[in-house]
């Protein structure tokens, strides 16, 4: 009979279907790899990321142009610069303009040639 | 700990306790990895071998389906969908895409023998009956396949499997429909092949 025959192929159709439900496990160490690579890609906990991050930066007027100043090495920088500046003031940079145009060589400290115990020649 | 995250209120809605497993992980959980392995890995191999017909290919969708999902946690936004939708819709596209491009391969390549099998031809011959299915929903299009794989193997329900389909329940409901039809047909064919009426 034809519904008969239906209701049999239905039966082992549904049967086919159940045995495919849940009867293939994974290969053997298949969890135990992903877990492993999962472990390998764990964010640190927050404690250990807490406490890798260190204290948190002040902030402040002076925090804030030091920082804008590049740090200590560049307000290092500055102060070098600075006392340089001062230096050439003070040892009368007269002439300077006028050298640089007309000679190659430029005499930065007229008079303080043997400071150094070097002698400058003309 | 995961055993604490479980007693979160969140935990007693439906998928609450994944996401929970999900935010252990992201928090750096030493055994959330693991749980996690535990608590879907073996489902999305089941998944995959539906989708690829294949130990091996199904093994290695598996597993970068995990690892996308390890990838994902840090940034998991409860609001996202549930965990599992998440995982089967990562693992139809990524089996998709492989059952594709192994159907440009030659043949050979696609039998995928175990190792360790007692040969390839009694390999195949006690394997023949358990695999009418299996080649039988290999004829599928992609679609009917997934559907009829998320309703009847896996036990979806049709709100689940649209929302991992990402359609509409109706669309659902034709597709496994169709898909259960052209099963039933492949089927037959199957049995004419192996003779399993005399079996």
């Amino acid at each position: 009979m034809r519904k008969g025959k239906g209701m049999s192929e239905d039966g082992e159709f549904e049967l086919m279907l159940a045995r495919a439900r849940g009867d293939e496990s994974p290969p053997p160490g298949f969890v135990a790899r992903v877990a492993a690579a999962g472990a390998a890609m764990q964010p640190a906990p927050e404690v250990e990321q807490a406490a890798m991050a260190g204290p948190r930066p002040a902030s402040g007027f002076w925090t804030d142009l030091a920082r804008a100043i590049g740090g200590w090495r560049g307000a290092g920088g500055l102060v070098t610069a600075t006392v340089a500046g001062a230096w050439i003031g003070l040892a009368d940079p007269g002439g300077l303009l006028m050298s640089a145009a007309s000679a190659g060589t430029v005499e930065l400290m007229p008079g303080t040639g043997d400071m150094f115990g070097t002698e400058v020649g003309d | 700990m995961v055993q604490a995250a479980d007693t979160d209120e969140r935990a007693a809605a439906p998928g609450g306790a994944d996401e929970a497993l999900l935010r252990a992980y992201a928090a750096g959980d030493a055994s959330a990895a693991r749980a996690m392995a535990e608590r879907f890995g073996p489902a999305a191999f089941r998944f995959a071998l539906r989708l690829t017909n294949s130990r091996a290919d199904a093994e290695d969708v598996a597993q970068e389906a995990m690892i996308r999902l390890y990838r994902a946690a840090p940034g998991w936004r409860p609001d996202g969908g549930q965990v599992t939708s998440w995982l089967y819709r990562v693992i139809a596209n990524l089996a998709t895409d492989l059952v594709r491009r192994r159907q440009a391969e030659p043949i050979e390549a696609a039998l995928d023998l175990a190792d360790g099998a007692p040969g390839a031809e009694a390999w195949l011959m006690a394997r023949d009956r358990e695999d009418a299915l299996s080649r039988a929903l290999a004829r599928l299009p992609d679609r009917q396949r997934l559907a009829v794989v998320l309703r009847h193997i896996e036990g979806l329900t049709n709100p689940e499997i649209a929302a991992i389909m990402e359609i509409g329940t109706e669309a659902v409901e034709s597709l496994t429909a169709r898909g259960k039809r052209a099963l039933a047909e492949a089927l037959a064919g199957e049995r004419q092949a192996i003779g399993y009426a005399e079996g």
